[in-house]
């Protein structure tokens, strides 16, 4: 077993001008990729080895809006889960649904100066996966259980996991 | 140890309406089958996660208890829940999903609590067995529900 620690920026936009939200409760938050996805954020490397496996212990957001708003991290093992568009309600198909591995909630926040920290709850405990697609990476499906309106650079997560074995070390 | 999760595809027999303390179960009297739970004949490991995909929309609370022999023996699908003292000696452990959450208009996931902490188990082969025991009265599908278990096997595969 070896500890990692992951941290993820959340761009909602490429750069060009953005609206930015406002997000209602129960919207999904895609964030932005040069090539465009629908499968949440993806956290890598996940896992020492192609399709190995592990178990997320912690999750930590940055909220650099300031908008505090609850936020629901629904974990996948696959790439092939598809969520809705950004800024659109959280509703997948059943076939997305099977792959869904956990969830974990992030209910309040302290300030941190500028901005405020968010610590998830394991409400059902530390998650275990085994990275799906032969890949050593997760997605996670972020909903607001709030309105909030995010700039382009809204949200950054870290990830603390257990990674199976002791593979090449990992950045 | 390996980190492994198994996504299982029941098919209930009944497929009806059941009654809260019924039991949910596919053909058979060993319950629904998750394999591989062991890498080894004999082997063991932990059960760490359970999450239950319920497509037909019913959100009721559900027990699920783990068994490690295939001999213990299920009652009938929906009939109410009761076992002998010889598969009760076969019961590791028990999970609840007490509530859901959404995933769309239509479907719901169910958290399992864990309230007496993790399961350790040992296989009589490779293989643990699930029993669900309904606490409400849901209509089901066939395959209107699918589970997800979170588990680490003792020996890593090869």
């Amino acid at each position: 077993m070896q500890t990692r620690s992951l941290w993820m920026s959340v761009p909602l936009t490429s750069g060009v001008p953005y609206l930015g939200g406002p997000y209602a409760a129960g919207d999904f938050i895609q964030p932005y990729y040069a090539t465009p996805r629908a499968n949440g954020l993806g956290c890598n490397p996940a896992s020492d080895v192609a399709g190995g496996g592990g178990t997320i212990v912690s999750l930590t957001v940055v909220d650099n809006d300031n908008q505090g708003a609850p936020l629901d991290f629904f974990v996948f093992d696959s790439f092939n889960w598809t969520g809705p568009a950004d800024n659109a309600p959280f509703s997948i198909a059943n076939f997305s649904a099977n792959e869904c591995l956990g969830l974990v909630t992030v209910k309040s926040y302290v300030r941190h100066g500028t901005g405020l920290i968010g610590f998830a709850t394991f409400p059902q405990g530390p998650i275990p996966y085994k990275c799906g697609d032969g890949g050593r990476t997760l997605y996670l499906g972020i909903v607001t259980r709030a309105p909030a309106t995010y700039g382009p650079y809204p949200l950054d997560v870290r990830l603390g996991l257990y990674t199976d074995g002791f593979g090449t070390p990992l950045p | 140890m390996e980190t492994t999760s198994i996504l299982l595809t029941p098919t209930l027999v009944a497929a009806a309406a059941y009654t809260a303390g019924d039991y949910v179960g596919p053909t058979g009297t060993s319950g629904i089958p998750a394999s591989p739970a062991s890498n080894v004949a004999n082997g063991g490991g932990t059960l760490q996660s359970l999450l239950l995909v319920d497509t037909n929309n019913q959100g009721v609370p559900m027990d699920i208890y783990f068994f490690t022999d295939a001999a213990w023996a299920s009652p009938a699908d929906n009939a109410p829940w009761s076992i002998n003292d010889a598969s009760a000696a076969a019961c590791c452990g028990m999970v609840s999903v007490n509530a859901y959450r959404p995933y769309s208009a239509t479907g719901l996931f169910g958290f399992a609590t864990f309230p007496y902490g993790a399961i350790p188990y040992k296989c009589a082969g490779t293989t643990i067995y699930l029993a669900l025991v309904t606490r409400g009265g849901p209509t089901y599908t066939p395959t209107g529900l699918r589970v997800r278990l979170g588990l680490y096997k003792d020996d890593p595969g090869g």
